[in-house]
């Protein structure tokens, strides 16, 4: 299920509050795919790009 | 002129080598483009021959277990960052197909980059003659005069 890593964190948020309620989310972490409410999702995206820019 | 003739043959390298980085870019789309293709006709096969087929899942690199298709009205599609969403079938062709959509008008892009990069590599080739020419006629006058 592997993409793009680089796909704009931000399109995805947006993507992923386009989706319908009842939607299934899933995150990877370690090969494991996890499934996940819209918010955690966003949360996850959220924290992920705060640690890109501290990384900068 | 012997200056002038290093100095283009090093532009000249520099645009081949930019030319040979962008090759490699499109290398990389056409081989997720093909990915993606194929997973539109996987999913397209998957539909056509219909819930409870029995599929092989790969297990590792060596293994493979037996399962059945259960349903196919909704597909689980990663979009990008770990993500993956559930989406309605035909919405899930359609992402891909706007995948693919994307990645074309960039290839296009970075085709036209290198076919610029190309006349560019033409103009000095021009120039380089040019400047030739101008010399020889110059030392064919010099040869005269004297």
């Amino acid at each position: 299920m592997k993409r793009s890593p680089n796909k704009d964190i931000h399109e995805i948020i947006n993507f992923l509050k386009s989706l319908p309620e009842g939607r299934k989310i899933y995150i990877e972490m370690s090969g494991i795919w996890v499934e996940v409410s819209r918010e955690e999702a966003i949360n996850f995206l959220k924290k992920k790009e705060n640690e890109n820019e501290s990384c900068k | 002129m012997a200056n002038e003739v290093l100095d283009i043959n090093e532009a000249v390298r520099a645009y081949i080598a930019q030319i040979e980085g962008l090759r490699a870019e499109i290398g990389k789309l056409d081989a997720t483009i093909a990915t993606l293709r194929q997973s539109l006709a996987t999913l397209k096969g998957l539909k056509t021959l219909g819930e409870g087929k029995t599929v092989l899942v790969p297990v590792g690199s060596i293994a493979q277990v037996e399962m059945k298709v259960e349903k196919m009205d909704k597909v689980v599609v990663s979009v990008g960052q770990n993500i993956s969403a559930e989406l309605d079938y035909e919405e899930a062709l359609k992402y891909i197909e706007d995948e693919i959509k994307k990645l074309l008008a960039f290839r296009l892009v970075l085709e036209q980059a290198i076919a610029e990069l190309y006349a560019k590599i033409e103009d000095l080739i021009a120039e380089t003659q040019q400047t030739s020419e101008e010399n020889v006629e110059e030392e064919e006058n010099e040869e005269k005069s004297e």
